[in-house]
């Protein structure tokens, strides 16, 4: 069933790329990076093509939202949209479905509002999150754990790292406000993999 | 007076002592927290105006040629004059969804660079200076005749802020020199009213104007002109937009290049920050990919590893804040100990 499943996906993913007339190759864990040891577990379908993602879905905390593109800041930072929607994701950083560790930003609350992600810090592991690309497929993954970080010891590694599959961090602020620096104390990471993918 | 032996001295009294010690003291560290600490410039977050060159309210005219390397937008008025001789190397986004979404970004930014501090205070022309970084201040007007220094002292980091109550003006030729790591990315320049730069002048830094900012002839800015409310007029001018070197470079081993899919193919939609992964202004060795070999760092996945944390929130749904929170529980803290004095005394006396 995963290998039927894995099989559609590689070839819907090529014929969409073929169709585009853009090539781009399946990542896939065999070609794994240098130094990362590649998931045992058969059950993992296999990381899709590069696709830009234009909507996310989260059902079980009422999630339903575009995607715009982010950046960095001047000085290295992470771009957060401008507003308290949209969500956004990293576009220095894999698209979600592909290998590696996807990014995806939302406020938990902006100008007297709740943010997109307002109840990210509630999310639990199991929760399914669904990110429709531009190339009509659909990314499925599930969360694996929700943790909150202060802001001052960032896991950098643990969010940006290499990963031997197809992840997902879904990144928002938590913690207490602190009036004075006018920031959060804490980032509420919500971890996730790929558990499953639709073609077009 | 004198007691009898009989009688006990006045119980509450004995018990003062300890609850009034605890109150004093809590109220010492309360103030303690409450009290603003010196903090030194920190960066200003420009979010999605950070991609902008010139960004202006009530429109953009250009005379010559000018280069612009960044995006350029107008809103609420979206005319942009003589932009046949602009030459860019970004977007023009006229008036789009992206210039509004970066004109609420100039904003947030405008009031964070006019609210950090403590501040120095500006009391003369800028011309033949030195400054360290921090946040400098004037009530009135900031001019540049001549050179002016921003020497960082070795930090890469260091930002300098500079605020004015009312209007920037540099003189012809006027210049400002970045030495010993201080970075044009660094530096901002918030208006109270206008700015103008002087005709051939070389200008580093953002600025940040509630009025209008205009770029005399053949004057070059290493930054940004951003406008809020006003106009930015142009004349035979570059503008760089200046983007820091980010991860500071560990020891990197050689990095094997991952299987990463093909390099990003650009998202086609236009409503987007355009800000790019890399850096605008790619430097050779000084610019890093965030791609190290070291096994507690990243390896390349993510092409560009941003620093730090991710600010994703403003605190308006945060109830108490930072500051309350102290005062919240000092005052639960209070209401106990006096609970507590009382019960004890009560029990003496009965």
């Amino acid at each position: 069933m995963t290998a039927l499943v894995a099989a559609v996906v590689a070839t819907s993913a090529v014929a969409t790329a073929c169709g585009s007339g853009r090539p781009q190759p399946l990542a896939t864990p065999s070609s794994a990076p240098h130094g990362v040891t590649p998931s045992t577990t058969t059950s993992v379908p296999a990381p899709l093509a590069r696709s830009r993602p234009v909507r996310v879905r989260i059902p079980a905390i009422g999630v339903d939202s575009g995607m715009m593109a982010l950046g960095l800041q001047a000085d290295g930072t992470l771009q957060v949209p401008p507003t308290g929607f949209p969500a956004g994701w990293y576009t220095g950083a894999p698209t979600p479905g592909e290998l590696g560790p996807a990014i995806v930003v939302g406020h938990v609350d902006w100008a007297g509002r709740p943010g997109v992600f307002y109840e990210l810090r509630r999310l639990k592991p199991g929760a399914q999150v669904t990110v429709a690309r531009e190339d009509g497929t659909t990314a499925t993954f599930r969360v694996t754990r929700v943790e909150q970080f202060a802001k001052g010891t960032f896991p950098t590694q643990a969010v940006y790292g290499d990963i031997d599959h197809a992840g997902l961090r879904l990144v928002t602020c938590g913690g207490a406000f602190d009036r004075k620096t006018h920031s959060y104390d804490d980032n509420v990471v919500a971890f996730a993999e790929l558990v499953s993918a639709l073609p077009a | 007076m004198k007691l009898s032996p009989n009688v006990r001295p006045n119980p509450r009294l004995r018990f003062a002592a300890g609850p009034v010690a605890a109150l004093v003291a809590l109220l010492s560290v309360g103030l303690l927290l409450l009290a603003t600490s010196a903090q030194a410039a920190t960066q200003v977050p420009l979010g999605a105006a950070d991609s902008f060159a010139v960004l202006a309210g009530a429109g953009i005219t250009n005379t010559g040629p000018t280069t612009l390397n960044g995006d350029l937008g107008t809103f609420p008025t979206t005319s942009i004059s003589g932009s046949s001789s602009l030459t860019v190397t970004g977007t023009n986004h006229g008036g789009d969804s992206v210039t509004q979404g970066a004109k609420t970004a100039l904003v947030n930014a405008y009031n964070v660079a006019a609210g950090q501090g403590p501040t120095s205070p500006i009391a003369a022309d800028l011309g033949g200076r030195t400054l360290v970084p921090g946040v400098y201040n004037s009530a009135s007007s900031i001019g540049l005749t001549g050179a002016l220094t921003l020497d960082a002292g070795g930090d890469p980091n260091a930002v300098f802020v500079f605020q004015a109550g009312s209007a920037l003006t540099t003189a012809s030729a006027s210049l400002v020199n970045l030495v010993n790591g201080a970075q044009s990315c660094n530096v901002f320049w918030q208006v109270g009213s206008s700015a103008t730069l002087g005709t051939g002048s070389h200008f580093r830094g953002t600025i940040l104007a509630l009025t209008d900012i205009t770029v005399t002839t053949g004057a070059t800015v290493e930054g940004r002109v951003l406008a809020r409310n006003g106009a930015v007029t142009l004349d035979t001018n570059t503008i760089t937009r200046s983007a820091c070197s980010g991860l500071v470079a560990s020891p990197s081993a050689s990095a094997t290049p991952t299987a990463r899919p093909s390099t990003s193919p650009r998202p086609s939609t236009s409503a987007r920050p355009s800000t790019s992964a890399r850096p605008a202004t790619a430097t050779g060795s000084g610019t890093t990919t965030g791609t190290t070999g070291g096994t507690g760092t990243p390896n390349g996945q993510v092409v560009r590893v941003p620093t730090g944390a991710v600010p994703a929130g403003d605190g308006s749904t945060s109830g108490g804040g930072g500051d309350a929170r102290y005062l919240l529980s000092g005052g639960v803290l209070l209401a106990g100990l006096a609970g507590g004095t009382i019960l004890a005394v009560r029990r003496r006396n009965a």
